[in-house]
């Protein structure tokens, strides 16, 4: 507890501090307001994406210089704006505050606190914007970032500091996907694990409220809020808010990047983004293009997703993760907006209404989903299991449309057949349950190999939980020695042949 | 009619840094209502940048504050007001830059540092 004299000391430092010399502010006159938009004259030293102050104390952005006037978004209610108001510019850029105590908490994209908990501590003011690390202060993605799920470690796996885009339809599991990954990183927040822990950050943008409270009632049940944040602009906040959003998740982001932590970021969604960008800049009355987007919507993405990075060790070996999320129509991942974002990330997964409906989930399409870091971002354990399964599945993909002509089959296509399908059967993966990597092993080595072969496909699911409530009671020692994610050695395949034989005994 | 035509015609309706009324009445006659706003918002612009408008606490000393002005601004007109919230010091208004050296806003900003 400070005592008073020394808050009073404090004051008279800070007061004698002060600077006597003359306030000095740029005015101007608001001539127009229309839909979060206003245009004003005079602010002749504004510059551009300064933050400004309206009479009424709203803050807004200038995002437009012409000859004789500007053009403001802003950032707030607009109601009570009229002609004639004063402006005065700050001298700032747009920034957020973030501190430590920004960990559980959930935010505006001005760092306004939305869920009713005390204020946030005075840390760094955080610019929104922000020139991307150059090449020589990075180094390529070699960490893994476990998402939990099998299908994702195994065929498309995720790197700390790479950009992996999640894309697909309506209702697919998009967010399902990035919540289970933020769930899966509590256990590299406890101490004494063998990855350096990853701070969450979830960028909710034009999204029902309802919906985000949602997310977040599953983080908290989780205990995941405790290395999380979440950024919120809902649908009903104005445009320049849900435009701000992921430039301001990225800011929190590189305030723990900074002090050499992994982070982990995902905007939720950018098809919305896109909208908010595409409304203020038809009330700007910029030039509309394609499908009345602006001319720069490849840079107000691109520029967004550069910020993530993979630092080398002289800058902090920090790194920014992102999984964009992007929604499309009728799985027309050929649209504008869909192949702009898929150009700049390092690999997209790609989810399919009919894997869907026909009730493989997540619906991961193999075919056309990828990560272009691959390898490099697995351990040597899940690279020895997975590669085998990567052939099988596309294998059996190629023969399962073929085998849907009805003729006969020879003995080797119809054991394909059969792998694939307990291969696929065991891929689904429930929500909320991500799996720690030495159990996602174990599965896929297992069916690899054939254990599962002479299990009925209805049965798999259950099989696979039991083998790993099995495994997990009586191989401790595995679970370790996969844990630390080296190749499969002789004596730990001849264990986990051990413990399928054993299991497999004892279950029929 | 162009925006930048306008601006010329709103430079050129000034005489003696003063409002020519003659010349005003014959060029609004020649312009349309849209031009005719144009016109009107840059006359008062170009007069503002005229202006100086300094703005104190009280009348005490307006007379030595207004030569010294007048020195600081010689092409421009010094216009004086008083606005007792100010408590004390000065604000002047130049065009669009605003110079405060106030008691009032020392106050509000060590306000706002002490509350940070």
């Amino acid at each position: 507890m400070i005592s008073e004299d020394q808050i009073i000391k404090n004051l008279e430092e800070r007061l004698a501090d002060f600077d006597k010399n003359p306030k000095v502010q740029n005015v101007g006159f608001v001539e127009k307001n229309t839909d979060g938009v206003v245009t004003a004259t005079g602010l002749t030293k504004a510059f551009m994406g300064e933050l400004v102050v309206f009479q009424n104390g709203t803050a807004g952005v200038v995002l437009n210089l012409d000859e004789d006037e500007l053009s403001i978004i802003l950032l707030g209610k607009g109601d009570s704006i009229k002609e004639g108001d004063k402006i005065k510019t700050t001298g700032e850029l747009l920034s957020i505050n973030v501190s430590d105590d920004v960990l559980g908490r959930v935010l505006n994209p001005l760092g306004e606190i939305l869920d009713g908990k005390t204020k946030i501590k005075k840390g760094l003011l955080m610019p929104l914007e922000k020139i991307a690390p150059g090449v020589i202060a990075r180094e390529p993605v070699n960490t893994s970032l476990k998402t939990g799920i099998k299908a994702i470690d195994a065929m498309f796996p995720i790197g700390r500091g790479q950009r992996e885009l999640i894309i697909g339809d309506r209702g697919l599991g998009k967010t399902a996907i990035a919540v289970d990954t933020i769930i899966n990183q509590e256990q590299f927040a406890k101490k004494g694990s063998s990855l350096k822990p990853v701070i969450c950050i979830y960028v909710a943008i034009g999204q029902k409220r309802s919906t985000v409270a949602q997310i977040i009632g599953k983080l908290e049940e989780n205990d995941a809020m405790t290395y999380s944040v979440v950024i919120a602009a809902s649908a009903s906040e104005p445009a320049a808010l849900q435009y701000l959003a992921p430039y301001a998740g990225t800011a929190v982001a590189e305030y723990f990047m900074e002090k050499g932590k992994d982070v982990l970021v995902i905007y939720d969604d950018l098809t919305k983004h896109a909208w908010a960008y595409r409304q203020i800049s038809l009330v700007l009355k910029r030039p509309a293009g394609r499908e009345a987007y602006p001319g720069d919507i490849f840079y107000l993405h691109s520029r967004l997703l550069e910020r993530s990075v993979k630092l080398n060790e002289k800058n902090g070996g920090g790194s920014i993760t992102s999984l964009p999320i992007i929604e499309t129509q009728a799985n027309d991942i050929s649209a504008y907006i869909p192949t702009n974002v898929i150009s700049i990330t390092d690999g997209q997964i790609f989810l399919q209404s009919d894997l869907f409906n026909s009730g493989q989930r997540p619906a991961i399409n193999i075919g056309t989903s990828v990560s272009r870091v691959g390898g490099a971002a697995q351990t040597g354990a899940m690279k020895s299991v997975s590669g085998k399964m990567k052939l099988e599945l596309a294998q059996f993909i190629e023969l399962a449309a073929f085998s849907q002509f009805g003729s006969e089959l020879d003995p080797e296509t119809a054991k394909t057949l059969e792998r694939g399908k307990r291969t696929q059967e065991m891929l689904k993966q429930n929500q909320y349950v991500p799996l720690p990597e030495p159990f996602e092993i174990i599965s896929i080595w297992a069916v690899t190999n054939g254990f599962l072969d002479d299990i009925e496909i209805e049965k798999i699911t259950q099989f696979e939980k039991d083998l790993h409530q099995f495994i997990g009671r009586n191989y401790q020692k595995l679970i370790t020695t996969l844990e630390n994610g080296e190749k499969l050695s002789e004596s730990v395949v001849e264990t986990l042949e051990k413990a399928l034989k054993e299991f497999k005994k004892i279950n029929n | 009619m162009k925006r930048k035509i306008i601006k010329k015609l709103a430079k050129k309706s000034f005489t003696k840094d003063k409002i020519d009324e003659k010349k005003v009445n014959m060029i609004s006659n020649l312009l349309n209502k849209s031009d005719l706003k144009v016109y009107i918002k840059d006359l008062k612009n170009i007069n503002s940048e005229k202006i100086v408008t300094v703005t104190v606490a009280s009348e005490d000393g307006v007379d030595e504050l207004n030569a010294y002005f007048r020195k600081v601004y010689p092409n421009k007109k010094i216009v004086v007001n008083t606005d007792p919230e100010l408590i004390n010091g000065v604000r002047v208004v130049d065009s669009n830059n605003e110079y405060e050296f106030s008691l009032k806003s020392f106050m509000e900003d060590a306000f706002k540092l002490t509350n940070d």
